[in-house]
C-alpha cells in the first residue's frame, strides 16, 4: 500500500542564541491513506516540530532541514515556496491547540471561512459564503445561517475548534494535521471533537496526523501511533498492540506512569532523570541515561529501528518482550 | 469525633456582573451554590468538574481569598466566614495553596532561595535555613537549586518547589488547584508520588482540585463532583467509582479517553456546552444536557441526599 505521507530521516536544526538546537534528528514516519495516525510524546520531544515541518512553516533563515518528506510521492522539501503555498490548505491543512488565537477576533466566522475558501479556489463571494454555511453545518454548528454572522468570542472553546476544523476541511484536503486539537478543552467537549474528527475521516477518506500527549486520545481514535522522544520516533505500531505491549523501554515507562491502572494510593512508575538538552547531535541512544536496561552498546551507537513483527518498529537494541514483567 | 480541619455549610459565592446599561438590573454569577463539605484531618478531598464549574472558587473561598456571599466556613472548628484584614493574617500561615502553573507562581527575577526565605521572613519563622534544607531533601532536590532563577528549572522541579514553599509554614490545610495539569505524564507521576509521600510524612490535609478523573481517583479519599457551582455527587473514592449514580458523573467518566478498548463502546456523548452560571436553569442544573431528562427535572432543584454508604447524590431519578 502506498503511503500518503512518507517522512524519512527528517532533521531540523534551529539556530538559537545559545547555538544550534537539534530539534529533530532523523524522524521516520508514514501515514497511510484514510488512517488516523497518532504522534505521542512529552513536551519538547518534537511532535509539533514534525507537524510544522510537513507544512514547511519554519523560518527558512533560522532553520536547516534535511532528509525527505514525500506527500503522494512528491518531495516537499525541494518544492518552491509558491508550489508549497498551493498545497497548504488545499491538500494538507492544519489545526492548532488554541482555537481562540488561531481565529481572527475581528472577523465573523462565516467571513473567515469564506475568505480562506476564496483565496484557495478563486470562488465568488456568494459561492464562498454558501460554502462556509455548508461547512459549518458539516461540523455541527447550527443554524449555520445565523452562526456564520457571529464573532469568535461569542463561541465556546469547543465551538471555536469546530470552526477551525470547518476551515481546515473546506477544500477537502487529503491530510489534516491536528496539533493537540483537544488539549485546551474539557473532557466532554473533547469527546465531541474526537468523534467529529473520526466521522470526517471516515466520510471524506481523509488521513489525520493527530498530535497529542494523551494516550487515551490515541487509544480511542488512532489506528497506528508513533511515540517520540528527544527528536526521534522511538516506536511505531498498531495502537492496540503498542498500548498492550510497548517494546521500547521509554514507551513502556510512559504508559505505566499514567494513573488509573493500579490500586489507589500506590506509587506510580516514574522515569528517573530528565530528557536530554538538544545542543549536540546524538550519537548514542538518547534514552540510555534514563533507561534501566542500557549498557555500553546503547551508549556507543544509536539503535536502528528493529521490526518486532506486524510492522511494529522499535528503535532499541534490546526491545522488551510483549508481556515482559516490568 | 474529631473536628474536621475545614468545613463549609451551604457555602454560596456570587460575583456581580457589570451591567451593560445603567438601569439594567444587576446580574449575578453564581459561582458556588450551597456547597457543604468537610475535610477530616489527614484526608485528601478531591473536587472534579469541568472548567467554570466553580471548583477553583470553592478552593479560594475555603482559604478566604474571596469574601463569602452566604453560608459559613469553619477552620478547625472556628468560624472564619466574616474575618477580614488583619484577623486573616494568622490564618494564612496555617493554610496554603499550590497553583496550576509553577512558572507564574514564582517571581521570574527572584532566585529560588530568596523566594523561599521570604516566606519565612513574612511569617517570622526562625531557623529558616534548616527548614529549607530539610524540605529540599524531602522533595528530592539538591541545594544548588536555591541559586537558580525559576526560568532555569523544569516545570516538574518548580512544582516541587511550589509544594515545598507551601509546606515551609507547616500548614494545617492545603488547597492544591490543578497542581499536575500543566505537567507531562511522567512528571505528573513524580508529583503524585511526592504528594502521597508527603502526606504520610506530614499527615497533610488537602483539598485537591482537578479536572482529571483518573488523577483524583488515584490520590483522593473522598471525591465531590461539581457542575455549575453545585456538588452533584459525593462519596468515598472507591464507593463513587464502583457505583456512579449521577448521570453527569457517568457522562464525565465515560468521556475520559480510555486506554481500555472495551470501555470505548459505552461512551455517552453530551450535546452542547454547559449553560451559563449567570442565568441558572430553574431545576436541576444538569437538566438541559442530561441524557435521562424527565419533565420533573426542570421543576425543582434536587437536594443532595444520602443514598447509603455515605454516598451523596443530587438527582431526582436516583
Amino acid at each position: 500500500m502506498d503511503n500518503l505521507l512518507e517522512i524519512s530521516n527528517l532533521t531540523v536544526e534551529l539556530m538559537s542564541t545559545q547555538g544550534i538546537v537539534y530539534a529533530l534528528s532523523g524522524v521516520d514516519l508514514s501515514v497511510r491513506p484514510g488512517e488516523i495516525h497518532g504522534i505521542v510524546g512529552e513536551s519538547g520531544c518534537g511532535k509539533s516540530m514534525t507537524a510544522k515541518s510537513v507544512m514547511r512553516l519554519h523560518n527558512p533563515r533560522r532553520t536547516r532541514m534535511g532528509g525527505s518528506i514525500r506527500f503522494e510521492g512528491q518531495e516537499l522539501l525541494s518544492l518552491s515556496d509558491r508550489a508549497m503555498e498551493k498545497l497548504r490548505g488545499t491538500e494538507i491543512s492544519m489545526i492548532f491547540q488554541d482555537p481562540m488565537t488561531s481565529l481572527n477576533p475581528l472577523m465573523t466566522i462565516g467571513a473567515q471561512i469564506a475568505d480562506m475558501y476564496r483565496c484557495h479556489t478563486g470562488a465568488g463571494k456568494g459561492e464562498a459564503m454558501d460554502k462556509a454555511k455548508e461547512m459549518l453545518t458539516k461540523v455541527g454548528i447550527e443554524p449555520a445561517a445565523r452562526r456564520c454572522r457571529q464573532y469568535p468570542f461569542e463561541l465556546s472553546g469547543g465551538m471555536q475548534q469546530r470552526v477551525m476544523i470547518a476551515m481546515a476541511i473546506a477544500c477537502t484536503p487529503k491530510l489534516l494535521i491536528a496539533d493537540e486539537p483537544t488539549t485546551a478543552l474539557d473532557v466532554t467537549i473533547q469527546a465531541q471533537i474526537l468523534e467529529l474528527l473520526q466521522k470526517l475521516s471516515d466520510d471524506m477518506g481523509m488521513s489525520i496526523l493527530l498530535i497529542t500527549h494523551n494516550f487515551g486520545v490515541v487509544a480511542e481514535t488512532c489506528r497506528r501511533v508513533s511515540v517520540m522522544y528527544a527528536g526521534k520516533v522511538v516506536e511505531t505500531g498498531e495502537t492496540s498492540a503498542l498500548l498492550r505491549g510497548a517494546r521500547h523501554p521509554y514507551s513502556r515507562s510512559l504508559i505505566n506512569s499514567i494513573p488509573g491502572g493500579g490500586e489507589r494510593g500506590t506509587r506510580l512508575e516514574t522515569i528517573p532523570g530528565f530528557p536530554p538538552a538538544m545542543f549536540r547531535p546524538p550519537e548514542a541512544c538518547l534514552f540510555a541515561p534514563r533507561c534501566p536496561y542500557a549498557d555500553d552498546r546503547c551508549r556507543a551507537a544509536y539503535p536502528p529501528s528493529a521490526d518486532c513483527g506486524n510492522g511494529h518498529l522499535a528503535a532499541c537494541f534490546y526491545p522488551l518482550r510483549e508481556e515482559a514483567a516490568v | 469525633m474529631n473536628t474536621p480541619v475545614i468545613q463549609t455549610e451551604k457555602l454560596v459565592k456570587e460575583f456581580p456582573i457589570a451591567s451593560k446599561a445603567l438601569r439594567e438590573k444587576k446580574k449575578l454569577l453564581h459561582a458556588v451554590n450551597d456547597v457543604s463539605i468537610s475535610v477530616p484531618k489527614g484526608g485528601i478531598f478531591g473536587v472534579v468538574g469541568e472548567s467554570g464549574c466553580g471548583k477553583s472558587t470553592l478552593g479560594r473561598c475555603l482559604l478566604r481569598l474571596e469574601t463569602i456571599t452566604g453560608g459559613s466556613v469553619r477552620f478547625q472548628g472556628r468560624d472564619i466566614t466574616a474575618l477580614s484584614g488583619k484577623n486573616l493574617l494568622p490564618l494564612r500561615r496555617k493554610m496554603q495553596m499550590i497553583f496550576q502553573n509553577p512558572y507564574s507562581s514564582f517571581n521570574p527575577k527572584q532566585k529560588i532561595g530568596s523566594a523561599l526565605a521570604e516566606v519565612c521572613k513574612v511569617h517570622k519563622i526562625p531557623q529558616a535555613q534548616e527548614n529549607i534544607s530539610q524540605l529540599l531533601s524531602d522533595i528530592n532536590l539538591t541545594e544548588d537549586v536555591l541559586h537558580r532563577a525559576p526560568g532555569e528549572l523544569s516545570g516538574g522541579q518548580l512544582q516541587r518547589l511550589a509544594i515545598a514553599r507551601a509546606l515551609l509554614l507547616a500548614p494545617d490545610f492545603i488547597v492544591a488547584d490543578e497542581p499536575v495539569s500543566a505537567l507531562d505524564v511522567s512528571v505528573q507521576a513524580q508529583i503524585l508520588n511526592l504528594l502521597l509521600d508527603l502526606r504520610e510524612k506530614f499527615s497533610l490535609t488537602m483539598l485537591f482540585i482537578s479536572h482529571e478523573m483518573t488523577v483524583v481517583r488515584h490520590l483522593c479519599d473522598t471525591v465531590a463532583v461539581m457542575y455549575l457551582g453545585t456538588v452533584v455527587e459525593q462519596a468515598e473514592t472507591d464507593e463513587l467509582f464502583r457505583n456512579l449514580l449521577h448521570p453527569y458523573t457517568q457522562t464525565l467518566l465515560s468521556a475520559v479517553p480510555s486506554m481500555d478498548p472495551e470501555r470505548k463502546k459505552q461512551r455517552i456523548i453530551l450535546k452542547g456546552d454547559p449553560p451559563s452560571a449567570i442565568d441558572m436553569p430553574a431545576g436541576c442544573p444538569f437538566s438541559g444536557r442530561c441524557p435521562r431528562y424527565q419533565p420533573l427535572c426542570s421543576g425543582s432543584r434536587p437536594p443532595l441526599r444520602d443514598v447509603g454508604n455515605g454516598h451523596l447524590v443530587a438527582c431526582h431519578l436516583v
